[in-house]
């Protein structure tokens, strides 16, 4: 690891202040960016600690909640407001890595990760991402790759809780050099066919401080993931729905897929398979069927179409509270 | 991998074994049952097979594809395995000094396996006395020889040697004391705490009082391994139980059992906990462990512990252990042999759950799929 300026941010300002020096990186629990640097594909030269910013979990009077970014994952997990209202992001934040990583892991940098795509993270691979010519995986090892909106690089998101943020419509508040701004989750991914360098509409400078949730009145919501192993595991693919009642009967639904797309993926055709419809297994596989109908597998993960199908199925009956054994 | 090819082998024999009784329509159990070579004191199977189906339950076991409705479907299987391991040099030196202190010192050590423990107990055990009564001095290369820790040979080459020297040991020091006890030193022998004549219960000197009258000199030996106390040739089987996901494809280890033999088990704790980690090893060969490399570089792509999958807690299973003790044949170590047939069990296992021959490792969702999607699984 190259020497390194720490800059401790005691607020706000103090944090955009330094983010905005040459080579400066705002640093959470460190999971992911100590490990970008120990293998070379990032040398920042200042890190700028964000720890100390908002690590509040708040329910917002008339509806919702405001949760800071650097609340760790374990009490986001824990919490019980959020539990109860927002079960798909307390479950997926309780599926990440370990426990010990969920206890320094945050929020922040939970949804700002970089991609975890291993030619990505290999420094001997000058891939696209990084300023190279071309993806290695297109031709290479792409088990774990993108099924969805891939091209010209196939990376899948890495963030397990951006998943269900976007499912129930949730917002990112951004704070830079030009103030504070607040952007929808749905809004705040790039593709990176739109954007090869980075994976989010951040500027340089910029922070995420909050993630912004509506309320979830007659809202039924749940999380799936399918890993290889139990724990300390990437998803092979996972999903949140987040389906507004009336009585039993689906008056809107959001639908958004994980692991399998370069974005958190929203496969709108499937949620309007959901409205208007009591839940039934018949009409959880069909969802899950269709979500999957656009899929553009690569050599090697076609796989990933199936175990991304079940994830839907079973998050869409885990949602109405049915059994999915 | 520990047990280099073994693994390997035996997944390559037990799954063809099982394919092969899936075709002929026969319990894989009964097949093999009825081909056995004929029993040795390192060839037990059919002994083992017996006992291990009984115990866990093989007459529950479906005929290959759950019958049962719903994504999750159990399966069982079962693989036997054998070892060589076997002693050989170890040279030990052991002093006792007149305050009742005993050192054993010898060139060997303890990569974890317990080693210093075997050590401390069959000397302890030859001088009568508790474990911690014993210094045990290992893990330095001007201590006398003893050779690697691999090949699972360890417990076998030293803990002959241990016991050897130790017994000359007490043969010195026996000397040295029976005059004051009134018996010729073969008289005296060494039990609880105390050193005692044969013939006469009532001459007889706590333990640190006979080392007393040692004086300034004290007791040494040295001397080496030497056949007779150990042997080479292990035998043993395992069964898997096995939950998988038809929709996923993903496969989860619920039960394991394992009997094995391993000639005298000196310490069953050790030899216990020697089983459970092959099998826990055995189980991410099984599912989990894989070397991938790029087809364009040749440059490996997961070289970490985050995309080289090993076994974490919450997939390890319930794993019961049956040792089969044969005091008669001595000490041969255990290293290996319980992770030859982990893998072989547990694919046989999926292949039953899911009614389709897997014949790839690891048991990935995705070849998990394929199986069930083609009804044959890699090869045909």
């Amino acid at each position: 690891v190259k020497p390194f300026a720490y800059v401790d941010a005691r607020n706000e300002k103090e944090a955009v202040a330094a983010l905005a020096g040459a080579g400066a990186m705002a640093l959470g629990g460190g999971q992911d960016l100590l490990a970008l640097m120990k293998d070379h594909i990032l040398e920042p030269q200042q890190l700028v600690n964000v720890k100390t910013l908002d690590r509040t979990i708040a329910a917002v009077p008339g509806g919702g909640y405001r949760i800071g970014s650097a609340v760790r994952l374990t009490d986001l997990a824990s919490h019980e407001g959020v539990k109860k209202a927002y079960p798909a992001l307390a479950n997926a934040a309780d599926e990440v890595g370990t426990p010990q990583i969920r206890n320094v892991a945050t929020v922040g940098g939970n949804i700002c990760q970089r991609p975890r795509c291993w030619y990505f993270r290999n420094e001997e691979f000058h891939c696209l991402k990084k300023g190279g010519r071309r993806c290695y995986s297109e031709d290479g090892e792409n088990q774990f790759h993108a099924i969805f909106g891939g091209g010209p690089c196939y990376i899948v998101h890495p963030s397990s809780l951006a998943v269900p943020v976007m499912a129930y419509d949730g917002r990112f508040r951004v704070v830079g050099p030009k103030g504070a701004r607040e952007v929808a989750a749905e809004d705040f991914f790039v593709l990176p066919s739109d954007e090869i360098s980075k994976e989010n509409v951040l500027s340089p400078g910029e922070l995420v401080t909050h993630v912004i949730l509506p309320g979830t009145t007659n809202v039924r919501s749940a999380n799936y993931e399918v890993r290889f192993k139990q724990s300390h595991d990437w998803p092979i693919a996972m999903a949140s729905v987040a389906l507004t009642m009336k009585g039993d009967v689906v008056a809107s639904a959001r639908l958004v897929m994980g692991a399998v797309a370069p974005v958190p993926f929203r496969p709108q055709a499937a949620e309007r398979v959901l409205v208007g419809e009591r839940i039934t297994p018949e009409v959880a596989l069909k969802a899950g069927e269709v979500a999957v109908a656009s899929a553009t597998p690569m050599s090697g993960n076609a796989y990933k179409i199936q175990v991304a199908k079940t994830a839907v199925k079973r998050a869409v009956l885990l949602a109405a509270g049915l059994p999915w054994a | 991998m520990r047990a280099p090819g073994h693994p390997q082998g035996c997944f390559v024999t037990e799954v063809v074994i099982d394919d092969l009784a899936a075709k002929i329509g026969i319990d894989p159990l009964e097949l093999r049952l009825k081909n056995l070579p004929p029993e040795a004191p390192d060839a037990q199977w059919g002994k083992y097979l017996r006992m291990g189906a009984e115990k866990f339950g093989w007459s529950k076991r479906h005929a290959d594809g759950d019958p049962r409705s719903g994504p999750l479907k159990r399966g069982m299987g079962c693989a036997a395995n054998r070892w060589g391991g076997g002693g050989r040099g170890t040279k030990t030196h052991v002093e006792i000094l007149s305050d009742g202190s005993v050192t054993v010192r010898t060139g060997t050590q303890d990569i974890g396996t317990g080693t210093r423990t075997l050590i401390a107990m069959v000397a302890a055990e030859t001088l009568g006395l508790p474990v911690d009564a014993i210094k045990v001095e290992i893990g330095d290369s001007n201590f006398p020889f003893s050779g690697g820790s691999g090949g699972s040979t360890t417990a076998a080459s030293v803990t002959p040697s241990i016991r050897i020297v130790t017994g000359k040991a007490f043969d010195a020091l026996a000397a040295r004391i029976a005059p004051s006890l009134g018996a010729a030193a073969d008289q005296l022998v060494a039990r609880d705490g105390r050193i005692t004549v044969k013939t006469d219960a009532s001459k007889r000197l706590a333990w640190k009082e006979a080392c007393k009258r040692l004086g300034a000199e004290p007791v040494v030996a040295d001397g080496e391994w030497e056949p007779g106390l150990s042997a080479s040739g292990t035998s043993g089987v395992q069964f898997a139980e096995v939950e998988v996901d038809v929709e996923t494809g993903i496969a989860r280890v619920t039960r394991m059992l394992c009997v094995q033999d391993a000639g005298l088990i000196v310490d069953p704790l050790t030899a216990e906990s020697q089983c459970m980690g092959g099998i826990i090893g055995g189980i991410g060969y099984a599912l989990f462990e894989h070397r991938i490399l790029d087809r364009n570089t040749a440059c490996m792509v997961n070289p970490n512990m985050e995309w080289y999958l090993v076994a974490g807690h919450s997939d390890i299973p319930q794993i019961d252990i049956v040792l089969v003790d044969q005091p008669e044949r001595g000490v041969i170590g255990l290293g290996e042999p319980p992770t030859v047939s982990t893998a072989a069990a547990v694919t046989n296992a999926v292949s039953n759950a899911i009614g389709a021959r897997i014949r790839h490792l690891p048991v990935t969702p995705e070849s998990v799929l394929a199986a069930i999607a083609g009804k044959t699984g890699g090869t045909q």
